[in-house]
């Protein structure tokens, strides 16, 4: 080594406290060292020309400079050694200054030894300095700008200006951010959105700007210059084809609060934020699938038909809940509602009633209802066999597709299970009748008593008959046989055997002393039609329902077997029958024996175990089963190649097919889901659709539905709702009802109904009710749109994803949340905004009246340090309260506006002369504190003001209080940050690199911030900010291409022993492992930022840190 | 050191671990700490997780660890400052890494020999089963 | 060699050593006994380099970076901790007195915090005994150079 060591005395800064002479003696002294020089200002052109002429004359391979801390001068002096040609690493810093003369300025002696020692450490550490490799890298010539408010916009327009692509990218529907909900800015007063709409319209021309919208960045990797940048597009379920009429909005029946005016008032689903916005598109928010539509089998949006409902929609929403289900009176009565068990609203309080709200529009609508046969499109005909809700579902679809259909009904009407099996107190006959006869309307041919196997054959409809395909829904309509002793005697019978019988007007022999066995619906059915039998025979009804387990594992619905008991049902739970015994071949009486219940079995059911000895009888002249039900199999007569398996048609899953070709089965009698109507239902509407895709050759319709993501309402919204109760539906009553086949449960009143839909959370906020889409004159609502992902390269990055007002509901004693009249000031500026909800009229949220004296409240959660604010001065508020304030006298002289401030803040051009004019309009000003605000009957507020000038305490009487909450970081900065990988400080805004020399840049390379990002503050300091961030860009930019950074890691291949410690550690994934024989560790110096994480993990010493090699650092910590 | 049952168990689940003409299988695993450098390859190679860096450091291996060596200057630099000779395994914070004594549990291992085969610092040994074993776990050259 | 008691401070560039800088402008006294070596994170040092400062003439050795949590390279510091504390069971393992061997931790706008880390450094080597070492057996020549390691002990 021949070095150079260059002593600057600082202009007596050093050589005051050292002894400048004795320590270039040292220095002399030392190995390597072959030139010492002491100059006034080593920093200095004197400086400058030592280094040189000893260079030159003394051949210095290294300098060594002993002045103040290398944060300082350091990169002076490194450049000054590149120039030299001495390489990357060729200087050594000795700080002399901060590090000795400037703290030790009273021990001279002991202050010289150190200097003497951190001499001799820069000396031994350039003896292991080696010059160090540096790369080009290329620089992509376009940008991303994060966040589409003014910040983002102009850094936008100002890219694209020097000829960069830019990739505008905003999570709203639209550009705007913050300042196009503002109504006035200060300190000139002029409209907020006059100013921008220009640059709103100029951004959307700009043909370099592409911008989207509904967008997130999903992950930004790779190095500076090269950023890999993926992008999520949201669906807006709007195409460009919108026009931006507004008809959608006009009918969308959903409300939910409007973002854009801060809660004041409500927006649609389908929505636009405000009128000029860019691009002026429309879009749907739709949150996913409701969970009451995700839960039911044929996807019926029950939160649209319920949407319709509370807006007295009342044929719309018929539409809705008919569309997918021929049968909404029906399911509005039977159906298992598994919607209702998936209800958010049931978190809450209780579901909403959505079947008896399906109910009440099928039953109100659907009479007046006028079918038009459906036009015949295809030639083929279909037969479908059995009558039943799969059968005549299944018809109606393919006659709806323009299919020929004929329905072959063995009984003597239709309905099948529907008809046969459920008694018509429950489900009335001329209900379900109309229905049918609606579907017989569409041109569905249907033939009663002909019985597949006797009338005629599968066979011969696919032969002779012409039929293209036959669809079986042949139900089961044999109980499933029973092995209990005695029931075979006469007098017991199987549950489904006696509805069918009373539903076909018979009247069996209901007994004296009946006994059901059972704890299903079915049960529950037979139990009561008993009951009704026994009424009608002129006897007391005695019906007793026996159960193995207890009243919590009964599947029967809970509210029904309450009705039952109200009709006298008697109940025996956790008894299990032995046999049933009779007397001369005829029933009189059950044994039974008595359970408890023991571990839970595979249903997750607690087992029910009989108690040893606990035998006893029951006394009955009549005993009913219901347990359970099979195919009757005789219809497969005459129909080759249909397989049995298990009880049930075999069928291919995805087809639809049984083993035969073009016939196809379903409903019961095919089960793919559980034996309700409504999977009947779906099960007819998968088969119509599978018939179809088989005749025309090819998957048109998907034959199971896709299950969308089950929207919610967040934690918040859902803990803001109030909770209440269902409106209950009038019942007939019990003593009256049981001597009749007429319905028990009666329906809601129109009122009833629509008070009871408003209860829905609209949870998928859109409700898929269609209506926008049915009034669109441009068709552009399109239901397929799906999130979709982008990737783009880009050079740099300017992040602006802004602010956010600080939650003051977090202050609880100032009641926002709580009490009407107390609003923010954001909250204020879309009431003060021409084209708020308001039109610009200050009125008070709880009686709309224009208040007379307004309280304005400063430093709501900012310079505050309680734990629930935050400590910083939101640098805005002062000014944007005065600004509220003047407008509001500008307004109404005559209305007392008074300011509670803590110091009144106005720095920045112009804002002093603005507070003082505003102050002379007669807006008062107090140095105040708030102790608590409290809400009078009126809604007026009694606020407790401490003056903290004279101390005075007054309270004081407002209509209305306006907080002026704080600026914290916004959701999109947090988590941009750590997408980007950039640091966050206090209130979660972005840490600049430096706060006063790289104000714009991040911590990361190629990274920069402007706007509210970054920290509070105004518009115009948000645009100078966001043009020195698109500055920084562009010069970034212009060049090219970088160079890499020296202060790299790197690997040696001779020690390293791929362990992959380094790829692990490094915080940056600059660091990865080569594959294969010879496998080494790798860093991409571009994506390196030098911490040297890497290197200190490296059990091998093969990882070092350019400038920082264990060498280096340890030379320089044991010098002596 | 013959193949436990678990051993084969566990072999049986390994994709290709069926015992085959290799002596790599049955071998006794002998280690030498004081070559290890902590890089933890052979817990990362290990099939069936009997070898992994245990969360203890037996400072003798500083001391033994070869001169020139990153652990034999670590091992230097204590001696220099050493009042008494280190007092068993000290506990290693969870960031440390490669300072760890790495645990080999033989009831677990198959001898499959991997660990020794990518030991970078040669301090993993596989010594050959005895023949007798080898044919007890059905070397297939054998039969 | 003077007998002056020597702290080595291994100081992050982005907090401590800026800390450092800050205080030392404003001419705040501080022992001449703590000499600052730079690194550019403190997840930089590793325990090779805490040792090797003791056994080459260092009585006490530290640490001091970016809070915890705040490290401008995300987790550095956090390695640092853990390092440090790895190295302080090392020295207690031998008979060597843990406290020889810390970590500190500030932002690089609180100076004070600085100035109290190195006076409190300060303060407990100078409590402690001088370290002792081993005769003059000399470090293993390894990858760093000998030339340096004889001066450890020269």
């Amino acid at each position: 080594m021949r070095a150079g060591v260059f002593l600057c005395e600082c202009g007596g800064n050093i050589s005051g406290v050292v002894d400048m002479e004795r320590l270039a003696g040292h220095a002399r002294s030392l190995d390597g060292v072959v030139a010492v020089s002491v100059s006034q200002f080593m920093c200095g052109t004197e400086g400058r020309a030592l280094i040189e002429q000893a260079v030159e004359e003394r051949g210095l391979d290294h300098v060594v400079v002993a002045s103040c801390s290398p944060r300082f001068q350091g990169p002076t002096f490194e450049r000054i050694g590149r120039e030299l040609g001495l390489g990357e690493n060729a200087v050594a810093f000795a700080n002399i200054r901060e590090g000795c003369s400037f703290v030790h300025r009273d021990e001279p002696e002991r202050a010289q030894e150190k200097a003497r020692l951190i001499v001799a450490g820069a000396v031994a550490r350039a003896r292991h300095m080696s010059d160090l490799p540096r790369r080009r890298t290329f620089l992509h010539r376009a940008a991303l700008v994060v966040g589409g408010g003014i910040a983002g916009m102009t850094a936008a327009e100002e890219l694209a200006g020097s000829g960069i692509d830019v990739h505008l990218v905003e999570r709203q529907p639209s550009l705007g951010g913050y300042m196009a909900r503002l109504a006035k800015t200060f300190p000139t007063e002029d409209c907020a959105m006059c100013s921008l709409a220009p640059r709103l319209t100029s951004t959307a021309l700009e043909g370099r700007v592409h911008i989207h919208t509904l967008t997130e960045v999903e992950e930004i990797a790779g190095p500076p210059g090269e950023f890999r940048v993926r992008l999520r597009h949201k669906p807006r379920y709007v195409t460009e084809a919108c026009v931006g009429c507004g008809e959608c909005a006009e009918v969308c029946p959903v409300t939910v609060p409007s973002e854009y005016d801060f809660g004041v008032t409500g927006r649609t689903a389908v929505h636009r934020q405000f009128a000029n916005a860019v691009p002026s598109t429309f879009a749907v928010d739709r949150r996913g699938s409701s969970p009451c539509r995700t839960a039911c089998a044929v996807s019926t949006s029950a939160q649209g038909y319920v949407a319709l409902v509370a807006a007295g929609r009342f044929d719309e929403a018929y539409r809705v809940a008919a569309e997918p289900n021929p049968f909404p009176s029906v399911c509005g009565r039977i159906c298992t509602h598994l919607c209702e068990s998936a209800c958010t609203r049931g978190e809450v309080d209780e579901p909403v009633a959505i079947a008896a709200l399906k109910r009440f529009v099928a039953d109100t609508v659907g009479p007046t209802q006028e079918i038009r046969p459906a036009p015949r499109i295809h030639a083929e005909r279909v037969a479908v066999v059995g009558a039943g809700p799969a059968g005549l579902t299944c018809a109606r679809d393919l006659a709806a597709l323009g299919y020929g259909v004929t329905v072959f009904e063995a009984q003597s009407v239709p309905g099948g299970m529907l008809r046969l099996g459920i008694p018509s107190y429950r489900l009335p006959h001329d209900v379900l009748q109309r229905e049918i006869d609606q579907i017989l309307a569409l041109g569905v041919e249907l033939r009663l008593e002909a019985r597949a196997g006797r009338d005629f054959t599968v066979d011969g409809l696919l032969g002779d008959d012409g039929y293209a395909a036959v669809y079986l829904a042949t139900g089961l309509q044999r109980s499933a046989p029973v092995e209990l002793p005695g029931a075979e005697l006469e007098g017991v019978r199987h549950a489904v055997e006696l509805l069918r019988e009373i539903n076909l007007d018979g009247t069996p022999d209901a007994g004296e002393k009946a006994v059901v066995i059972g704890g299903g619906d079915v049960a529950l059915d037979a139990a009561r039609s008993l009951i009704r039998l026994q009424i009608g025979a002129g006897r007391e009804p005695d019906v007793t329902l026996v159960y193995r387990r207890s009243e919590v594992e009964m599947p029967a619905n809970a509210a029904e077997l309450q009705e039952a008991r109200d009709e006298g049902l008697k109940v025996e739970l956790l008894v299990q029958p032995v046999a049933v015994v009779g007397e001369e071949g005829h029933v009189t009486g059950l044994r039974l024996l008595r359970c408890e219940l023991g571990e839970p079995d595979d249903s997750g059911r607690r087992e029910p175990l009989p108690v040893d000895g606990s035998d006893f009888m029951l006394a009955a002249d009549a005993v009913v089963l219901a347990v359970g039900q099979a195919l009757v199999e005789d219809f497969l007569e005459g129909c080759t190649g249909v397989e049995v398996e298990h009880g049930q048609i075999r069928i291919d899953r995805e087809t639809l097919m049984t083993t035969r070709p073009g016939v196809f089965a379903g409903g019961d009698a095919a089960a793919t889901g559980y034996y309700t109507a409504i999977e009947a239902v779906a099960a007819g509407r998968r088969g119509a659709a599978a018939i179809h895709n088989h005749l025309r050759g090819e998957r048109l319709l998907p034959v199971w539905a896709a299950d969308g993501e089950a929207a919610r309402p967040s934690a918040a919204e859902l803990a803001a709702v109030e909770g209440g109760q269902r409106t209950p539906m009038a019942v007939a009553e019990p003593e009256s009802r049981r001597a009749t086949w007429d319905e028990v449960n009666l329906g809601y009143t129109a009122d009833q109904a629509m008070a009871e839909a408003a209860r829905c959370l609209d949870c998928a906020v859109c409700s898929d009710c269609g209506s926008c889409a049915r009034v669109c004159p441009s068709a552009a609502i399109d239901w397929d749109q799906t999130e979709t992902v982008e990737d783009i390269t880009v050079g740099a990055v300017i992040l602006a994803t802004g602010h956010k007002e600080f939650d003051a509901a977090r202050k609880l004693p100032l009641g926002f949340g709580r009490f009407a009249n107390v609003l923010t000031q954001s909250q204020v500026a879309r009431l003060l905004s021409a084209a708020g909800p308001t039109e610009g009229e200050l009125l008070r949220p709880s009686d709309g009246r224009p208040p007379r004296r307004v309280l304005m409240l400063q430093c709501v959660g900012s310079r505050d340090c309680t734990g629930s604010g935050n400590e910083h001065c939101s640098a805005i508020c002062c000014l944007f309260a005065t600004l509220h304030a003047s407008l509001i006298k500008e307004h109404d002289p005559g209305v007392e506006v008074t300011v509670g401030y803590t110091d009144l803040r106005a720095p920045g051009k112009a804002h002093e002369e603005y507070y003082r004019r505003v102050q002379e309009k007669g807006v008062r000003y107090v140095r105040g504190r708030v102790g608590e605000i409290q809400e009078e009957a009126d809604g007026s507020l009694t606020v407790r003001l401490e003056n903290t000038m004279t101390g005075a305490k007054s309270e004081e009487r407002y209509d209305l209080v306006v907080l002026s909450a704080g600026l914290e970081a916004s959701d999109g900065t947090r988590e941009i940050a750590g997408v980007a990988g950039v640091q966050t400080g206090a209130a979660g805004f972005i840490r600049e690199f430096h706060p006063k020399l790289r104000p714009v840049d991040t911590q990361r390379a190629g990274m920069f911030v402007a706007g509210t990002a970054q920290g509070p503050k105004s518009i115009p300091d948000s645009i100078a900010q966001a043009k020195a961030a698109a500055a920084r860009a562009m010069s970034m930019l212009s060049t090219g291409f970088a160079m890499t950074p020296a202060q790299v890691a790197s690997s040696d291949l001779e020690l390293c022993v791929a362990c992959g410690v380094c790829e692990t550690a490094c915080p940056q994934g600059a660091v990865r492992l080569t594959a294969g024989a010879g496998a080494h560790s790798v860093v991409d110096p571009s994506i390196c930022r030098g911490c040297g994480i890497c290197a200190a993990e490296c059990p091998t010493g093969a990882m070092q840190l350019g400038g920082f090699s264990d060498a280096e650092l340890i030379a320089e910590a044991t010098a002596s | 050191m013959p193949l436990t049952h678990r051993g084969r168990e566990i072999l049986r689940r390994v994709p290709g671990g069926h015992l085959r003409g290799t002596p790599a299988v049955g071998c006794e695993i002998v280690r030498h700490e004081e070559l290890c450098v902590g890089c933890g390859t052979c817990a990362r190679v290990c099939p069936s997780g009997a070898s992994r860096r245990g969360g203890s450091f037996d400072v003798a291996q500083l001391l033994d660890a070869p001169e020139g060596s990153r652990r034999g200057e670590l091992g230097a630099a204590l001696r220099v400052l050493m009042r008494h000779p280190p007092e068993g395994p000290i506990e290693v914070p969870e960031r440390v890494t490669v300072y760890r004594t790495i645990v080999h549990d033989a009831e677990i291992c198959l001898g499959c020999g991997a660990c020794a085969r990518s030991c970078p610092a040669g301090a993993v040994e596989a010594r050959p089963p005895r023949t007798d074993v080898a044919q007890a776990s059905g070397r297939d050259q054998d039969t | 060699m003077s007998g002056e008691r020597r702290i080595v401070a291994f100081c992050c560039r982005e907090c401590a050593y800026a800390a450092a800088d800050t205080s030392a402008n404003a001419r705040t006294a501080l022992p001449p006994s703590v000499r600052l070596v730079l690194v550019p994170c403190t997840g930089r040092v590793g325990p090779l380099h805490l040792l090797r400062a003791l056994a080459d003439g260092a009585d006490g050795v530290m640490v001091a970076g970016c809070l915890l949590g705040q490290c401008h390279y995300r987790e550095g510091n956090f390695n640092a901790v853990d390092r440090v504390a790895f190295v302080r069971r090392l020295l207690e393992s031998v008979g060597v007195e843990p406290e020889r061997c810390r970590m500190f931790t500030m932002s690089a706008g609180e100076p004070p915090r600085f100035v109290a880390a190195v006076r409190e450094m300060d303060r407990v080597i100078a409590a402690l005994p001088p370290l002792p070492r081993s005769g003059d057996t000399a470090p293993a020549a390894g990858t760093t150079d000998a030339a340096v390691a004889g001066m450890g002990v020269a």
